[in-house]
């Protein structure tokens, strides 16, 4: 099959590349340009991902770290496709949700932690509603934004078709607009890892936010920075199944570009 | 006439866009007869795309009426069939669900759905591309399934809105002659709009000229070509070259005439 | 339209955020809701209104604007030449390529315990964290805007003699320049999120900072008063880029 050598060029090209910045983590110390003991070696880290590998409360922390992100993402767009599609079809819902919309937009949203703190402590739940509350807002914008522009010859020819007005969002609006929605789910799935790793850094029991401040204030940097390395490959590991997942979906596109 | 498939009286359009009125058409009368394959021409921005589309029941008039055998057009519906320029294909839908789309909305049986489907597939020379998707597809073969799918559905009433002005010149020739043969094999109303004269009078039975915005219908020509003619026999003649040539004259005179300001 | 007209009409859309401040006063008002819980709207702006008053406000809003603009100019000036390296220079672009891949999706906050280790709980790891999250959208503008100039246009260019820096500088920077103002308006508020968070995390000042300080302590109107000054901070940024943006872009479009 001649996509298999595609296949591995393409990684090869991403693998490649990554290898020698990893052979220019490993020659650093040696040209007394940092100090070691500030900057574990690759070995030193991968020693150091290994032994977490085989510990049970990794994969806690992990997967709580995992497992708020996504739930928080799963409710962020319940909540915001049907708002935004709504605010897109009814001038009188996006007269009462827009302004308070466009004012929410500007407040960093990790800010809303403290906050949620104060009302639910420490856990999860605050970890949730805050990757809820962060995550709804750009769903409800970029969901908003692709129902509004979708094309208005195919609204025309579904209704001169027999489509109906309840059918339409169903039939041809949403189908429409997947491609701005599936974009917004990309952005608010970066931004549900941020904010549930820094919750987790504000003040948690559990959690890879939490691990990594713990391990860099205990001096186990190489733990630290394997912790690191670890929810980084999660996330993009994340990114790529979503990208996966929309080109899947949107196959009679074609190929989504990888940037976003 | 109360026996006018279509009938637009005293109809009158204005926009107003960044502030300025812009009036569209200015107390159009036409009436079109069943079975008639009628073309609007005339020079661009002259307001005939709008009279097709409040035709179609996506916009309304600002002033008058249109009727379709006697009761007024509200809204859009099965019985008025529109092609853009565009196709306005589901993109997210294969060769043959975007075929199939009134009819499921009609509630078709799933049987008889398949059925047309493969009709129509087979009669514009889709075969083989029925599990594809549009942007797999040609312009040519685009506008195709745009047909196809109005097709399908048999509306009454066919309403065209530069369906190949999209496409090149080759392709065009061969859309148009497919056009004929199938409103030729059911006889269906149909309204054109183009900018194409050539195009109008080689496909229609009336040619209607339209003036330069505000629009209004300055001329009308009766066509009668041979059509037991093969194309080149018919773009050849004399009969054609002579219609074709004074429709031409018409347009051009509105292309060239002086705006009148504040019309 | 007169101007009047259209600010009334401004100010009716406004109704939904009227109708919350009404409903927030009056449930806290009314005892429904703990002071601790939801403080009054009333006593939230009276603080905030204090604050600014009495010149309180401004010293950690100083701190935190200082931290995330040095980072984001670190971040436009890095970015924008390693945007434009990686269009010019292909296995610049090979070799950048997987960090921007991976770079986009990863919740660079949890370099910050590094960024500590390396550079202190000061302002040095703040706007380290900063750079590190701002670069990216800069490189990604940086490299499609240098690469909307066609071949035929830098062909034209060297035929008149341009050498390769004042390409650079005369005509990809133009080009890019569009697309460079996109990517202000897209990193202002990451650099901005990335120094409020960096302070809620490391501590040091800034609204960051008092803001986990007041939550803390369990002042409420505290949290709320800061709150209020960071959303205005957010707008006041954008609105900002997009006034600059329409200036400096008037021959664009």
């Amino acid at each position: 099959m001649t996509a298999m050598p595609a296949f591995l060029g393409k990684a090869a090209s991403f693998v490649l590349p990554l290898m020698i910045w990893v052979a220019i983590w490993a020659a650093l110390p040696h040209l007394d340009l940092i100090d070691p003991s500030f900057l574990p070696s690759p070995a030193m880290v991968a020693i150091a991902l290994q032994k977490l590998a085989m510990q049970f409360s990794f994969y806690q922390d992990l997967g709580v770290t995992v497992y708020r992100s996504l739930a928080g993402l799963l409710l962020g767009t319940i909540i915001g496709v049907p708002l935004g599609a709504w605010m897109a079809v009814s001038p009188r819902a996006e007269g009462f949700f827009g302004p308070i919309v466009k004012s929410t937009y500007s407040l960093p949203k990790t800010a809303l932690v403290p906050l949620l703190m104060l009302w639910f402590g420490i856990g999860s739940t605050t970890s949730i509603l805050a990757i809820t509350l962060s995550t709804a807002l750009p769903m409800i914008i970029y969901t908003f934004h692709a129902v509004q522009d979708t094309p208005r010859i195919l609204l025309w020819s579904a209704r001169g078709m027999g489509t109906g007005r309840k059918d339409l969002m169903w039939l041809v609006q949403l189908p429409a607009s997947m491609h701005g929605i599936l974009t917004g789910a990309r952005i608010a799935l970066g931004f549900s890892f941020v904010i549930a790793v820094a919750a987790e850094m504000i003040a948690a029991k559990i959690g890879i936010g939490k691990l990594i401040f713990m391990y860099g204030e205990n001096g186990s940097y190489d733990y630290m920075f394997a912790a690191v390395v670890a929810i980084v490959a999660v996330a993009c590991l994340a990114d790529a199944l979503l990208v996966a997942l929309t080109d899947h979906l949107l196959r009679w596109q074609g190929r989504s570009n990888m940037l976003g | 006439m109360t026996d006018a498939k279509i009938s637009v009286r005293d109809v009158s359009k204005t926009f107003s866009r960044d502030g300025k009125v812009v009036r569209a058409l200015d107390n159009v009368d036409l009436t079109v007869a069943e079975g008639e394959f009628l073309s609007i021409v005339g020079p661009s921005g002259c307001g005939k795309s709008t009279l097709l589309y409040m035709l179609g029941g996506f916009e309304s008039p600002s002033s008058g009426a249109l009727l379709t055998g006697g009761k007024p057009i509200t809204g859009p519906g099965l019985d008025r069939g529109i092609v853009f320029q565009e196709y306005a294909l589901f993109p997210w839908l294969t060769v043959a669900e975007n075929i199939a789309y009134a009819l499921r909305r009609k509630a078709v049986p799933e049987k008889q759905c398949q059925e047309v489907v493969a009709r129509y597939v087979k009669i514009m020379g889709l075969s083989g591309f029925e599990a594809s998707f549009p942007r797999e597809l040609s312009g040519g073969m685009k506008q195709r399934v745009a047909l196809a799918r109005t097709f399908a559905y048999e509306p009454d009433i066919l309403l065209l809105d530069e369906p190949f002005g999209a496409l090149d010149a080759q392709t065009r020739e061969v859309m148009q002659d497919e056009l004929l043969r199938l409103w030729r094999s059911n006889r269906k109303t149909v309204v054109m709009v183009t900018h194409d004269v050539d195009e109008a009078v080689y496909l229609s039975n009336r040619v209607c000229v339209m003036s330069k915005r505000p629009g209004r219908f300055v001329r009308q020509f009766e066509i009668d070509l041979d059509r037991s003619l093969t194309r080149e026999q018919v773009v050849l003649s004399e009969q054609y070259r002579v219609i074709r040539n004074e429709v031409w004259v018409s347009v051009r005179q509105q292309v060239t005439q002086v705006t009148m300001e504040g019309a | 339209m007169s101007h009047v007209k259209k600010l009334t009409d401004s100010l009716i859309a406004l109704y939904p955020i009227v109708l919350v401040a009404i409903v927030w006063e009056g449930v806290t008002r009314a005892g429904l809701v703990p002071p601790t819980f939801l403080p009054p709207l009333s006593d939230v702006l009276a603080s905030l209104w204090q604050q600014i008053v009495s010149g309180e406000i401004f010293e950690p809003l100083a701190v935190s604007l200082y931290r995330a603009a040095v980072g984001l100019l670190i971040a436009m000036a890095e970015g924008i030449v390693i945007g434009f390296l990686m269009s010019q220079i292909r296995w610049f672009r090979w070799l950048m390529n997987p960090v921007v891949l991976l770079g986009f999706p990863a919740p660079k906050v949890a370099f910050l315990p590094i960024f500590i280790l390396w550079f202190g709980i000061d302002h040095l790891s703040k706007i380290a964290l900063v750079t590190f999250t701002s670069i990216f959208p800069f490189i990604i503008v940086a490299q499609a805007g240098a690469e909307t100039v066609s071949r035929v246009q830098l062909w034209a260019a060297r035929a008149m003699g341009e050498t390769r820096l004042g390409i650079l500088w005369r005509i990809i920077l133009p080009a890019a320049f569009p697309s460079l103002m996109s990517g202000v308006r897209v990193a202002v508020p990451y650099a901005l999120i990335s120094a409020f968070t960096a302070e809620m995390i490391a501590g040091g000042g800034g609204l960051g900072g008092n803001l986990v300080y007041a939550q803390r302590f369990f002042e409420t109107t505290t949290v709320f008063t800061i709150l209020i000054v960071m959303l205005v901070a957010g707008w006041l940024a954008d609105h900002g880029i997009i006034v600059l943006r329409r200036r400096l872009l008037r021959w664009h479009n």
